[in-house]
């Protein structure tokens, strides 16, 4: 796209203003203005037309807003368009010449999709922007130092995600520890977790002394126990023997003291039983006199009672009338009730007599002529049964029938139901697979799990590379020993860290001559400085050429031709003099030179010093890999450094176990295939399925087919079986049915013999009903009633009469007077002499009994006094005396003889008590022959014994508790385990760590790699371009443009003309840095331009800082991009006119007046 | 005499041995973590005491070679104890690990505990049960020769048990630990054959039974799924079960989550949440799970996946805790791929330097300079790194083997997720 015109309608200053840009093979105009003409307004006028009018700002300054135009003739192409924009806020804003609207994807097409911000930073350059750039691409930070850096990359973003991922492997890990990295920490935590392990963990040789001699130090702790134990037993029994040496001797001189007197010695219980026998013998003399006075005086209050025997002789009889008495009197009162009950019944039994139609009869004949209560219920009991019968009678034929029904159709279902016969063996298979669970599954595991452990063993062997060979000779392999493996491994770090180092330093030291030298061919360089040697070299000739002469005058020597050699040796002195004058003059950088070369020289020596070193650590290393090359070889192990064969070592353990695994679940593959395989043949041929069946089926599939034959088959004998059951069962029940029936004939047959007898018997009617009977009934009830009521009046007549007879004969006999005649007030007063007569009698029994225990009382105490005298009696004889007196006396010598025994006693006692629980015998056998003096020579010797022995425990019991002790500092609890725990926990996340670290570090590399490849394949057109653009606007004196990719960032710089140095960026001049982002700026366009997107571009004042021959070198790049798409240059420089006119000659340069 | 008895079979106890695999995080419970092969046993010698069986036998590596505490053999004496406590026999056998350590032959345990000697091959008989076990330990820690040789034969009218510390294997000479087969095992008309040494519950043959009960608890991620010890019925004589009872307190898992036409980070996380909490459900049994998680699949976001991994396991791990407090990480392992043409990505802009550096990328792993580059610059950083875990399939690995492609592989997808979102 490209302007043709461009109308600045209204807007800003501007109205009416046309310019015109007609196309041309170079495409450049050049719009001049001087200040305040217009020339920004104008650019922002082909923005505002090209993208609308901003919210912001507004050139409404002259115009009013809505009024604001700009217009332009826009060429794409062959195409023209006009087109105007007006200042809206929405809506249509892009009109055609006619003021109609015009879609805004019109004018998108052209602008290749760019949007204000992207149209300004890569179309539309002034001198900030350049400025801008050129500050971004130096940091490479913002979009367009991206931008321009990845034109010399060729890729976007490159930077950033470089920094990115350095930033995140950084702080993962590096080769300086860092608190901060996730590595170092989770190494850290590693570390910490296997010191603490190894500090607490128990130490086998360290557990096993510690163990040793604890058990040792408890064994002797044990013996001194048990010799302390054996003395102080010894000190017991001297200190016993001690105590009891006293009373020991004083039982002694009391046993001897009863042993020289004669004396009776009576038990205490004889002693108690003499005196409690003269107690009682005093007491009964006294109970007794006592008796017999009381006696006397209870004899004669006896004798004053007068007993009525004639009463109490009747005592009885009179007691009978008088409880009879109130019944005589109730039988009389109850007399007419009863005679009236009596008609009731009477009535009664009439009326059921008429019922029955039977003749009236006197009640006796009537109850004899009734039948029997037993033979009615008899009746009654037969006529129920009928009933019953009857009824069950109907109900066996009911069921009959039905039975015959079912048997019936049992037996027609049975006739059509045809039996399958079962294979006993197919079900014993099926149970047999069924208990097998899912052989198929357990085979399959067992394979899979096999080839898990094959796959895993193999590539665990794969690991070993280099290395290859079997599992056995990788367990033939002898292994060297932890020692050599420690041993090599700090012989090659030792080797290879001095190696190492020696290298760096050498490297480093290697620089620094570099660095050295440089500088001194710099300062060479300048001719400012003069060195020493120089001047030496110059001295050096001067005087052998003085020597030549001084020879040739001294004739010592001949001269060929001696005044050139006056001349060359006058040239030499004064070259040798200019050199000392250049040398004065110059000293400050002939000092710096000198410095120069003395530091190149110490660099060099220094150099040499450490190639040295290099070279014998080298040796030294070489000298540790040929020990352990020469070690792995003896031990067909391969070559590998000694941090690689442990892990190699690892890795063959692992070989190892993977190979023992996958050798084990062959095992168990083997062994579920054959049980699988066995099933299945099983299966097929209890199945009757063909062979083949075996191999093509699945067990599941082969037990699902048997189990479904076998359920068949199953299912249609049990239905067969039950069919017959069923059968047998109905045709039992018809014929149980039917002598159920024939039974119940049988009864009924029965029933009617029985109701004839019973029924003649009875004299009733065969067709006599229940209700009859109950009739029957009735009339012997009541005739039984009445028969009771008349007997009961006749006993109480006949007992009244009986009443009265016997009052009287009781009233006369005991002579009472004639009144009063009422039976019952006679036996009233009968009654009240009868109890005055038991009175007597009760008093004359009172006194009759006090006299029998008086009398018992005085036998008593006559018994008691002749027991005791009894009693004394042998007492008397064992004491040899006839008198109670003398007795009395003997029985008190006794008691002292006892009481010498007592004391004998409580000392043996006490010996016991003090004797350590031993027999008295013992105790006094221990003392004989003691004396206290010996016994007390003898206790002090076992207190001092016991005191040694005593120190001797606390001695070895501080040490068994020291060694306890340190026995239980081995005990960290858990402490050890939670560290091997924690330890494998940070080992685990070291593992992700490293991995991720792997990963990050990876991918920075991967992309280093990648940007620096296609650096290198491409070198980039737009670079290349870029650094010609950049030639031509320096005049040369930079020749192209490259990139330094060296380390985490990239750097542009300058080539210099002679193509052996580059000058970066920040070295550059600002006009040459201005020329350097201009060329890099048209370069990019150019690209854009030659991809399709072909858009003016508005350069303003680009030129401040350039130089005319700059400047014209600038019009001639901006004017061979003009070739390509239309270049708009606005200025406000008046030689810059002339300048581009010359430049672009011989073509046109059209210039547009603002 | 009774011929009829239940008795508890277990090997690999390994204990205190630690937890591998696993890195320290919030939410993660160090303390449970660092205990588990110690309540493993808790939980063995719990089951025996409530089920009342007649004896236990621990057919070796009760330890995990050298101790690192004094505590380690006394928790296992205090186990032991209550066993003695509750009158069940105990038979123990010495197998390679245990022979590293020397403490272990000292170790006090109660009269009704039983060592078998590694000097020949002890019979215990136990007279209630009719019960005759043989065996031997290990001597040292590598056992070469076939050690049934050695063993009686059965003793008439018993129940014969051999227990052997092995890996089986056959008759090769050089096998390490004490190697045998199955003929030989059956050829010696034992009843039952209690082995140790191979970590995963196996029942070999059931005619006589030759049982395998795998490690107690599981202790890294080979190691998944139930463990615990066989629980023995003999009836008349006879084997009449052995299954296999859950006795871990902590297990591992391994989980696959399908990425495949997988669009957003949003949806990843939703499958995430959703295999573990499957996982839980199907694996956990009321125990916290210890899982790997295996992203697999083709996706678009394979290269972001790359870059991003370790925010991912970030992610990971508050899903885990989200899903259920017992749920940790072991580790996030990729194994997704690419599903669409790269270039279809590539931005206008740039597009062919965008599709030269990616063509490079493609090619990098190919490229034997970078190679060498990558060999010269991880030196240092390898020879300070420990060798990761033998049998992890990590990128450290792979690069100390020499596998550099592989690294580079996933090194170029990161890088093109990283270069596709800066262009974006």
């Amino acid at each position: 796209m490209r302007f043709d015109e461009l109308h600045l309608l209204k807007y800003g200053n501007f109205e009416a203003c046309d310019l015109a840009f007609p196309k041309q093979p170079v495409d450049f105009h050049l719009i001049f203005g001087a200040n305040e003409a217009g020339k920004s307004t104008t650019l922002t006028a082909v923005s505002d037309l090209l993208f609308g009018f901003p919210h912001g700002k507004a050139q409404d300054y002259r115009f009013d807003a809505s009024l604001l135009r700009v217009g332009a003739v826009l060429e794409q192409g062959a195409q023209r368009t006009q087109v105007r924009r007006k200042r809206g806020r929405t809506g249509a804003t892009l009109m055609d010449g006619q003021d109609n609207s015009l879609e805004e994807a019109l004018l998108a097409g052209m602008l290749s999709g760019q949007t204000r911000e992207t149209f300004h930073a890569a179309w539309s350059l002034d001198h900030r922007l350049l400025r801008e750039g050129g500050q971004a691409i130096v940091t490479a930070k913002n979009d367009i130092g991206q931008a321009l850096f990845a034109a010399g990359s060729g890729l976007t973003g490159v930077t950033r995600i470089l920094q990115n991922l350095e930033e995140e492997e950084d702080q993962i890990w590096g080769p300086r520890a860092r608190a901060s990295r996730t590595y170092t920490r989770v190494e850290r935590e590693l570390k910490e977790a296997q010191t603490r392990l190894r500090s607490v963990e128990v130490r086998p040789a360290a557990w096993t002394t510690a163990h040793d001699q604890l058990l040792n130090l408890e064994k002797q702790q044990k013996q001194l126990d048990q010799q302390q134990q054996t003395l102080t037993s010894e000190q017991r029994t001297v200190e016993r023997t001690r105590r009891i040496l006293e009373p020991a001797e004083q039982l002694r001189t009391l046993r001897a003291s009863l042993a020289e007197q004669t004396f009776s010695l009576f038990t205490p219980v004889m002693e108690t039983l003499v005196e409690t026998t003269f107690a009682l013998h005093a007491e009964a003399v006294v109970q007794q006199g006592v008796a017999e006075r009381l006696i006397a005086e209870e004899q004669k209050h006896l004798d004053a009672i007068i007993l009525d025997q004639a009463c109490l002789l009747r005592e009885e009889e009179i007691q009978s009338l008088v409880e009879e008495r109130g019944i005589r009197q109730e039988a009389a009162d109850g007399l007419p009730a009863r005679q009236a009950s009596l008609e009731q019944k009477k009535r009664e039994l009439d009326e059921a007599l008429r019922t029955l139609r039977l003749a009236e009869a006197p009640v006796p004949t009537l109850l004899l002529t009734l039948p029997p209560r037993a033979t009615v219920a008899e009746l009654k009991q037969l006529l129920r049964e009928r009933t019953e019968k009857e009824s069950a009678l109907k109900i066996l034929r009911e069921t009959y029938a039905n039975t015959v029904d079912e048997r019936d159709a049992f037996a027609c279902t049975l006739a059509d139901h045809h039996l399958m016969e079962t294979t006993p063996e197919l079900q014993e298979v099926v149970e047999a697979a069924r208990r097998l669970g899912d052989p198929d599954g357990q085979a399959e595991k067992a394979g899979d799990t096999h080839r898990t452990h094959e796959a895993a063993a193999a590539d665990a062997n794969a690991r070993l590379l280099p290395w290859s060979g079997n599992v056995d000779s990788l367990r033939r392999l002898v292994i060297p020993s932890e020692e050599i493996l420690v041993a090599a491994r700090d012989r090659e770090f030792a080797a290879a860290g001095t190696v190492a180092e020696e290298t760096r330093e050498e490297g480093r030291l290697r620089e620094e001559l570099a660095q050295r030298k440089l500088q001194r061919d710099l300062l060479l360089q300048s001719g400012t400085a003069v060195s020493a040697d120089s001047v030496a070299g110059a001295r050096s000739l001067r005087d052998a050429c003085w020597n030549d002469l001084r020879g040739h005058i001294e004739g010592k020597r001949l001269l060929a031709s001696p005044r050139m050699e006056a001349d060359r040796f006058e040239g030499l002195s004064a070259e040798a003099d200019r050199r000392v004058d250049e040398r004065f003059f110059s000293t400050e950088a002939s000092a710096r030179l000198g410095q120069a070369d003395a530091a190149v020289s110490a660099a060099e020596l220094y150099l040499a010093q450490a190639s040295a070193r290099v070279q014998l650590a080298s040796a030294a290393l070489e000298q540790a890999n040929t020990l352990w090359s020469a070690e792995l070889t003896a031990r067909s192990l391969p070559m590998l450094s000694v941090s690689r064969l442990r892990e190699w070592l690892i890795l063959r353990e692992g070989a190892l176990d993977k190979a023992s695994e996958a050798q084990a679940a062959g095992a168990v593959l083997l062994v579920a295939q054959s049980a699988l395989d066995s099933a299945r043949q099983h299966l097929v041929s209890a199945t009757g399925l063909p062979s083949t069946a075996a191999v093509a089926s699945s067990f599941r599939k082969l037990l699902d087919h048997a189990e479904s034959v076998l359920k068949t088959a199953l299912d249609n004998a049990a239905i067969f079986t039950q069919l017959k059951t069923d059968l047998r069962k109905a045709e039992d029940k018809v014929l149980l049915e039917s002598r159920r029936i024939d039974r119940n004939f049988a009864d009924a047959k029965t029933w009617q013999e029985t109701w004839k007898q019973v029924i003649e018997k009875a004299h009733l009617d065969e067709t006599v009903s229940e209700a009859e009977l109950d009739l029957v009934e009735l009339v012997r009830n009541t005739a039984s009633s009445v028969q009771e009521i008349q007997h009961e009046i006749e006993v109480a007549n006949g007992a009244q009469g009986e009443f009265l007879a016997r009052t009287e004969t009781h009233w006369t006999a005991l002579d009472m007077p004639p009144s009063p005649t009422d039976p019952v007030e006679r036996v009233e007063l009968l009654k009240r002499r009868l109890q005055a007569a038991r009175d007597d009698s009760q008093r004359v029994s009172a006194i009759t009994g006090i006299l029998q225990a008086r009398d018992e009382e005085r036998l008593t105490a006559e018994a008691k006094r002749a027991s005791a005298e009894l009693s004394l009696a042998p007492l008397l004889e064992l004491a040899s005396v006839r008198e109670l007196s003398a007795l009395s006396h003997k029985v008190e010598e006794s008691k002292r003889v006892r009481k010498v025994l007592g004391e004998i006693e409580d000392l043996s006692h006490k010996i016991l008590s003090i004797g350590d629980g031993l027999p008295l015998s013992s105790l006094l056998q221990e003392v004989s022959g003691k004396t206290p003096d010996q016994l007390a020579l003898r206790s002090d010797e076992l207190a001092r014994d016991l005191s040694a022995i005593g120190k001797q425990i606390v001695t070895v019991a501080d040490l068994a508790g020291v060694s306890r002790t340190n026995f239980k500092a081995l005990d960290h609890g858990a402490g050890a385990s939670e560290a091997a725990a924690d330890a494998e926990m940070a080992r685990a996340e070291l593992d992700v760590q490293t991995e991720a670290y792997l990963l990050k570090r990876t991918e920075t590399l991967l992309l280093r790699w990648a940007v620096e490849r296609k650096r290198k394949q491409t070198q980039n057109p737009l670079l290349l371009r870029a650094g010609h653009l950049f030639s031509i606007l320096t005049g040369n004196r930079y020749s192209s443009l490259s990139i330094d990719s060296e380390g985490s960032s990239s750097t542009l710089l300058g080539v210099c003309a002679d193509n052996t140095s580059a000058v970066p960026v920040d070295s550059m001049s600002e006009g040459t840095i201005d020329q350097l982002f201009l060329a890099l700026r048209v370069a990019s366009i150019e690209q854009s331009v030659k991809g399709g997107s072909v858009l003016p571009v508005l350069a303003d004042d680009l030129f401040i800082n350039f130089d005319d021959q700059r400047a014209e070198a600038g019009f001639r790049v901006l004017g061979e991009l003009a070739k390509s798409t239309q270049v708009l240059f606005f200025t406000h420089h008046q030689h810059l006119l002339e300048i581009a006119r010359k430049s672009l000659h011989p073509h046109e340069t059209r210039i547009c007046n603002l | 005499m009774r011929h009829s008895f239940r008795f508890l079979h277990a090997a690999d106890l390994h204990l205190d041995s630690p937890l591998r695999g696993l890195s320290r995080y919030e939410g993660l419970s160090v303390d449970e973590i660092r205990s588990a092969t110690r309540r493993a046993l808790e939980a063995l010698v719990s089951f025996a005491t409530t089920e009342y069986v007649d004896f236990v036998v621990i057919a070796g590596d009760i330890f995990d070679g050298k101790w690192q505490d004094m505590g380690t053999g006394l928790f296992f004496a205090a186990a032991m104890a209550r066993l003695s406590a509750a009158d069940i026999p105990v038979f123990l056998l010495r197998g390679n690990h245990d022979a590293e350590s020397a403490i272990t032959q000292r170790l006090p345990l109660p009269p009704s505990v039983q060592f078998f000697s590694s000097k020949k091959v002890d019979t215990f008989l136990l007279e209630d049960h009719a019960v005759a076990l043989h065996g031997k330990s290990f001597a040292n820690i590598h056992v070469s020769e076939d050690m049934t040789t050695q063993y009686p034969a059965p003793v008439d009218g018993y129940f014969n048990i051999g227990v052997l510390h092995t890996s089986l294997g056959g008759y090769a000479l050089h096998e390490t630990y004490a190697p045998t087969s199955l003929a030989a095992l059956t050829a010696k008309q034992y009843h039952y054959w209690a082995l140790g040494h191979i970590h995963d519950y196996a029942i070999l043959s059931e005619h006589p039974h030759i049982v395998y009960p795998g490690v107690l608890q599981g202790r890294k991620i080979t190691e998944t799924g139930v463990k615990g010890a066989v629980l023995v019925e003999v009836e008349d004589g006879a084997v009449r079960s052995a299954k296999l009872i859950p006795l871990d307190v902590i297990r591992w898992a391994r989980v696959e989550v399908d990425c495949a036409a997988l669009e957003s980070r949003d949806e990843l996380h939703q499958r995430m949440r959703a295999a573990l909490r499957r996982s839980i459900e199907s694996e956990a049994d009321a125990r916290p799970l210890v899982i790997r998680v295996i992203l697999t699949g083709a996706t678009s976001l394979h290269s972001e996946l790359q870059d991003t991994l370790a925010p991912l396991r970030e992610e990971l791990r508050a899903i885990a805790t989200e899903v259920d407090a017992s749920l940790w990480i072991e580790k996030l392992s990729l194994a997704t791929s690419e599903t669409v043409v790269i270039a279809s990505h590539v931005p206008e802009i740039g597009e062919s330097d965008s599709q030269d550096l990616f063509a490079m990328l493609d090619q990098a792993s190919s490229d034997q300079e970078l190679l060498e580059i990558l060999a010269s610059d991880f030196s240092a950083f390898l020879s300070t790194t420990p060798p990761p875990t033998p049998g992890d399939e990590s990128l450290n690995t792979l690069v100390r083997n020499g596998h550099w492609e592989s690294l580079v592989s996933h090194a170029s997808a990161a890088l093109r997720a990283r270069l596709l979102g800066a262009q974006h």
